[in-house]
C-alpha cells in the first residue's frame, strides 16, 4: 500500500536546485533512509514530504490525496515529524512534552483522557525516561531532551514517521535502540518511516529502501542494497569509499 | 493533581482586596469592613470603601490581570522572555495620545478613549509593517514593535519637553501608571474575563507554540491563524490595561516568569493563574503607593518594580540552583 508519494517534486532554495522533478513512492511496511551530503537539501524534502515547507514544482500526496487536502489535523493523526533540532522556549517537564504528542488525537475544546496518559507513560517507557518523566527538559542532557522528543513523536502514534537524524545527540546504545525501535514500527501494519541519516552504516543495517541526493539536484533511489555501493557514496559525499566485511552485510568507511 | 499553587492564588485575590479596603486614612478592621461589605454599616465608612477603594481595587485587579495575560501571550508569540506587554509599542501609541488629551486640557473618558485608540492604531501600524507573506516573522514582528515602540518613546519625549511646566508632573504621573483617576471597571473587567476566556481556548496550542513553530505545526496548529490571534487578543489586553492606567511597568514581565520558576509550564495553569497572581500583585502595589507616604501618592509602576525586582530575583536563583 502506498502511503506517501512525491510527484515531480522540485524544491529550491536561494535560486539552487535541491531535488529536481522527484517523483517516488512509499509504501507500507518499507524503513527509508534519506542520505546525502550538509546542504544537498535532506531535510527540505523531508519537510516537503511532512507538508510544513512549499513545494517549488510538484505534489506531495499522503494515501492517495494530495497533503493540502488534508486538514492540518487529519494530517498529524497520519504523519509525525521529528525535527533535527529542538528550539523549546521555556522548559516543559519530559511527560508535557511525551503528552504534546495526543494533540491531535484530542478534540480542539477536549483535554487528555486516561488514553492518552496511557500512551504518553508507554512512549516514556519505551525511551527508558520514565525516572526523568517529572523534570524539566532543561535540566536533562542533550541525549535524554532527545528521547523525550522521540517519546512525543511514538505518542503521536501515527502510520507515518518522517525523522530528521533520529540519532542526533544519542549515545551508541540509544541509537542502535532508536532505530531498532523505528524499524519494527516499519513491520507494523501500514507503517512507514522515512529518517535522514548521516551515518551510512546505521542505514545499512536497519532500513530497507534509500534515496539519496546529490549536490546538484540529482537523485537515486531504491531498494537499500542497490543503491549503497562505494561509487554512489563517493557521488553523494565526496570522498572515496571502501566496502568491508561480510558481503551481505557490508560496512562502509570513508577512506 | 492537586494545585497548591492555585489555591494559594485564589486565597491572595479576597486577601489582597481586603487589604485595599481596609488600608488608607480611615484604616478599617474585618469587622467594620465585613458591616460595610454587608450593607449593616452604611455610613462615611461605606461610602469610603464601596465608592473609592472597592472600584480602586478592582481596576487594579483587572490591570494587573490584562498585563500579566498580555505578558504571557507575547513571550510565546515572539519566543522572546524580555517580551512585556509593552514590547511591540501598543503601549507608546496609547502614550501619546493620552498625553496630547492631557495637554489639551481633557480629562476622564477622553484620556481613557484615546488612549485606547492610539493602543490600536499602535497595533495595525505594526501588524501592517510586520506582515510578509509566506514568512513565519517572529524576529520581523518583534523589531517592528521594538523600533515602532522606540518612535512613540522619542515622541513622548518630544511632548513631555516641549509641555508647560505645570503640565509635566501630571503627564509623567500617568506615564508611570496611576490608577487613582476614576476608571471605567466593569468594562475592564469585562475584557478580562473575555481575554482570559479566549487565551484559554487556545492553551494547548499555546504549550506546542512554546516546543517551537515547526513542532506546533507539525502536530495540526493553524500556526499563522493563532499567531494573529494571539498578537491581536495581547495587544487589545495590553490597550485596555494602558488606557484605563498608564503604562505600569514590570507585571507583565515578571509575573508570568515567577509562575514559570514555579512550576507552571502548561498554559491551561499559566494562563488563569497569571491573571490571579497579576491582579492581587497589583492590588498589593497600589494599595502600598497610596498608603506608604500618605496623604501622598506614589506612582505604582514604581511600587510594582520595587516589590517585583527583589522577589523574582529570589525565585530565579532557587531556579538556578535547583
Amino acid at each position: 500500500m502506498i502511503r506517501l508519494e512525491a510527484r515531480g517534486l522540485t524544491l529550491a532554495i536561494g535560486g539552487r536546485t535541491l531535488c529536481a522533478d522527484l517523483t517516488v513512492a512509499f509504501a507500507a511496511g518499507e524503513n527509508w533512509a534519506i542520505l546525502g551530503a550538509n546542504g544537498s537539501g535532506k531535510t527540505s524534502l523531508l519537510m516537503a514530504l511532512a507538508g510544513l515547507r512549499r513545494a517549488d514544482r510538484g505534489e506531495v500526496l499522503l494515501d492517495g490525496r494530495p497533503l493540502r487536502d488534508h486538514s492540518a489535523r487529519s494530517r498529524a493523526r497520519l504523519r509525525a515529524v521529528l525535527f533535527q533540532d529542538s528550539d523549546a522556549l521555556f522548559p516543559a517537564s519530559v511527560r508535557d512534552i511525551a503528552l504534546s504528542g495526543r494533540y491531535p488525537h484530542i478534540p480542539p475544546w477536549g483535554a487528555e483522557t486516561a488514553a492518552d496518559h496511557a500512551a504518553a507513560d508507554a512512549a516514556l517507557a519505551a525511551l527508558g525516561l520514565e525516572s526523568l518523566a517529572a523534570r524539566p527538559v532543561d535540566s536533562l542532557s542533550g541525549g535524554e531532551r532527545r528521547r523525550a522528543e522521540i517519546a512525543a513523536l511514538l505518542a503521536q502514534d501515527t502510520p507515518v514517521c518522517l525523522l530528521d537524524e533520529p540519532t542526533n545527540h544519542l549515545d551508541l546504545r540509544h541509537q542502535l535502540a532508536v532505530m531498532a525501535r523505528f524499524r519494527e514500527r516499519s513491520t507494523r501494519p501500514g507503517h512507514l518511516n522515512l529518517s535522514v541519516l548521516h551515518d551510512v552504516n546505521l542505514a545499512r543495517r536497519y532500513c530497507t529502501h534509500a534515496l539519496m541526493l546529490f549536490r546538484d539536484g540529482a537523485h537515486d533511489y531504491g531498494p537499500l542494497s542497490e543503491i549503497l555501493s562505494v561509487e554512489t557514496l563517493a557521488r553523494a559525499y565526496g570522498c572515496a569509499f571502501e566496502r568491508l566485511g561480510d558481503p551481505d552485510q557490508p560496512v562502509f568507511l570513508p577512506r | 493533581m492537586p494545585r497548591p499553587l492555585t489555591w494559594l492564588l485564589l486565597a491572595l485575590v479576597p486577601a489582597s482586596i481586603g487589604m485595599a479596603l481596609g488600608v488608607g486614612s480611615t484604616p478599617l478592621g474585618i469587622d467594620s469592613l465585613w458591616r460595610v461589605l454587608t450593607g449593616a454599616d452604611t455610613g462615611l465608612d461605606a461610602t469610603v470603601v464601596l465608592e473609592l477603594r472597592l472600584p480602586r481595587a478592582l481596576s487594579a485587579f483587572a490591570v494587573g490581570g490584562l498585563l500579566a495575560l498580555s505578558g504571557v501571550l507575547l513571550q510565546v508569540l515572539l519566543r522572546n522572555p524580555l517580551a512585556d506587554p509593552y514590547i511591540l509599542g501598543v503601549s507608546g501609541g496609547a502614550a501619546v495620545a493620552a498625553l496630547l488629551t492631557l495637554i489639551a486640557g481633557l480629562a476622564g473618558a477622553w484620556v481613557t478613549g484615546n488612549a485606547f485608540a492610539g493602543a490600536l492604531a499602535s497595533m495595525l501600524l505594526v501588524f501592517g509593517l510586520a506582515r510578509v507573506p509566506g514568512e513565519s516573522g517572529t524576529t520581523r514582528l518583534l523589531l517592528t514593535g521594538v523600533v515602532v515602540a522606540a518612535g512613540w518613546g522619542a515622541l513622548i519625549s518630544l511632548i513631555l519637553a516641549v509641555s508647560p511646566q505645570a503640565q509635566v508632573h501630571g503627564l509623567l504621573f500617568w506615564l508611570l501608571g496611576d490608577l487613582s483617576r476614576p476608571a471605567p471597571v466593569g468594562w475592564a473587567l469585562w475584557a478580562l474575563a473575555a481575554g482570559l476566556a479566549l487565551a484559554f481556548s487556545q492553551a494547548r496550542a499555546l504549550n506546542l507554540l512554546a516546543r517551537g513553530e515547526g513542532v506546533a505545526a507539525s502536530l495540526g496548529a493553524h500556526i499563522g491563524r493563532l499567531r494573529a490571534l494571539v498578537y491581536v487578543l495581547a495587544s487589545l489586553l495590553t490597550a485596555a490595561a494602558v488606557s484605563v492606567a498608564g503604562t505600569i511597568g514590570f507585571v507583565g514581565l515578571i509575573v508570568p516568569h515567577a509562575l514559570r520558576l514555579l512550576g507552571d509550564t502548561d498554559h491551561r495553569r499559566l494562563l488563569p493563574d497569571a491573571v490571579l497572581a497579576g491582579g492581587s500583585f497589583l492590588v498589593i502595589a497600589d494599595t502600598l503607593a497610596r498608603s506608604l507616604l500618605a496623604p501622598q501618592q506614589l506612582p505604582v509602576g514604581v511600587i510594582t518594580a520595587l516589590l517585583g525586582v527583589p522577589v523574582f530575583l529570589v525565585l530565579l536563583h532557587r531556579g538556578v540552583r535547583r
